[in-house]
């Protein structure tokens, strides 16, 4: 792809609280391809389905795949242990009768991690490893061997809304 | 805690390839504390183990089902860089000798019996690398120092690490 910059800015602007600001910068030095798609979650993958207030393994099928990783069906990564990062962005849109943070109406986009299987069929995923609020985002330097999923579930932080729309890329 | 501000940037800066370049910036309301620690992940460098940067019961009150987690926990934000240390046999890039800090995920003891080991690396940060992730509070998260693969065998030197939790 191409050699690419990120920088990370974290700041407060409550001046009665504890001052706290920083950034920090990184140069991904990219081979492969990457690029940013907005999309809307399809309904398979949101609203009524897999309560995320309960623990244990996250069907695979309940998600939409970010990234395959080895043994996906979809898998088209290079060989070996290639850097690849994740930026995915939950983007506020109309429709939604709660505000973003709004505990048990918004729309959060929960994200697992599976080892994707080797056959047609996705493997389980395990706990989520990210929530991903109305107008938030995550950076994640991912594992490329497995895959990532999202999905944005009634629950604990959806209430079976018409859509989510996310954007997101995966860059190696 | 107090509102704080976070942005992110992403640009292309090679003209030879496709231009890239956005900034998305959030604000978070938090209602909780702070901060940033930098410290040596020496302990969990070569030794097996792993460590545990935010613990499922942090933030929200254990719940009276062992299976269900709670729904009480607030919106909690994890920042991690691995800091680049001198040291290093390895070039921050080279694939079986550069330390990368690898972060999973795990039940941490509520509910499923099976599910309270931690599962496969969700995220592997890069010397110089950082990650910023709206967390499962309801998860326990673990950092430890290996190479890209997760091996820990060609790790000589001790990984230096900051982080933040914010809620």
């Amino acid at each position: 792809m191409a050699t690419v910059s990120t920088t990370f800015t974290f700041s407060s602007t409550d001046i009665s609280s504890d001052a706290l600001s920083f950034t920090v910068s990184e140069t991904l030095s990219l081979t492969g391809s990457g690029g940013v798609i907005r999309m809307n979650l399809d309904k398979r993958f949101t609203g009524s389905m897999e309560d995320p207030n309960t623990f244990g393994e996250r069907p695979g099928t309940i998600g939409f795949e970010l990234h395959a990783g080895s043994g996906s069906v979809n898998d088209n990564n290079p060989s070996g242990s290639v850097p690849t990062y994740l930026y995915l962005k939950n983007v506020t849109g109309s429709g939604y009768s709660a505000s973003a943070g709004g505990h048990t109406t918004a729309s959060v986009v929960h994200i697992f991690v599976s080892g994707a299987g080797a056959t047609t069929i996705a493997s389980n995923g395990g706990h989520d490893v990210a929530k991903v609020y109305q107008g938030g985002f995550a950076y994640i330097p991912i594992n490329p061997n497995v895959s990532y999923y999202a999905y944005s579930p009634t629950g604990s932080g959806a209430a079976g809304l018409t859509g989510t729309i996310i954007e997101y890329g995966v860059f190696r | 805690m107090a509102t704080v501000s976070t942005t992110f940037t992403f640009s292309s800066t090679d003209i030879t390839s496709d231009a890239l370049s956005f900034t998305v910036s959030d604000t978070l309301s938090l209602t909780g504390s702070g901060g940033i620690r930098r410290f040596d992940l020496v302990n969990a460098t070569n030794s097996q183990s792993a460590y545990e940067v935010i613990n499922s019961e942090s933030f929200a009150l254990p719940p009276a089902d062992a299976d269900i987690v709670s729904t009480t926990a607030s919106p909690t934000y994890l920042y991690l860089k691995n800091v680049t240390g001198s040291g290093f046999s390895g070039s921050a890039g080279a694939m079986s000798t550069a330390s990368y800090v690898h972060l999973y995920v795990s039940g941490a003891g509520q509910g499923m019996v099976a599910l309270k080991d931690g599962l496969r690396s969700a995220a592997i940060i890069p010397q110089g690398g950082f990650t910023y992730i709206p967390v499962n509070p309801n998860a326990s998260y673990f950092i430890y120092a290996g190479d890209h693969t997760g091996s820990e065998g060609n790790i000589t030197a001790s990984t230096i690490v900051e982080f933040g939790i914010f809620n």
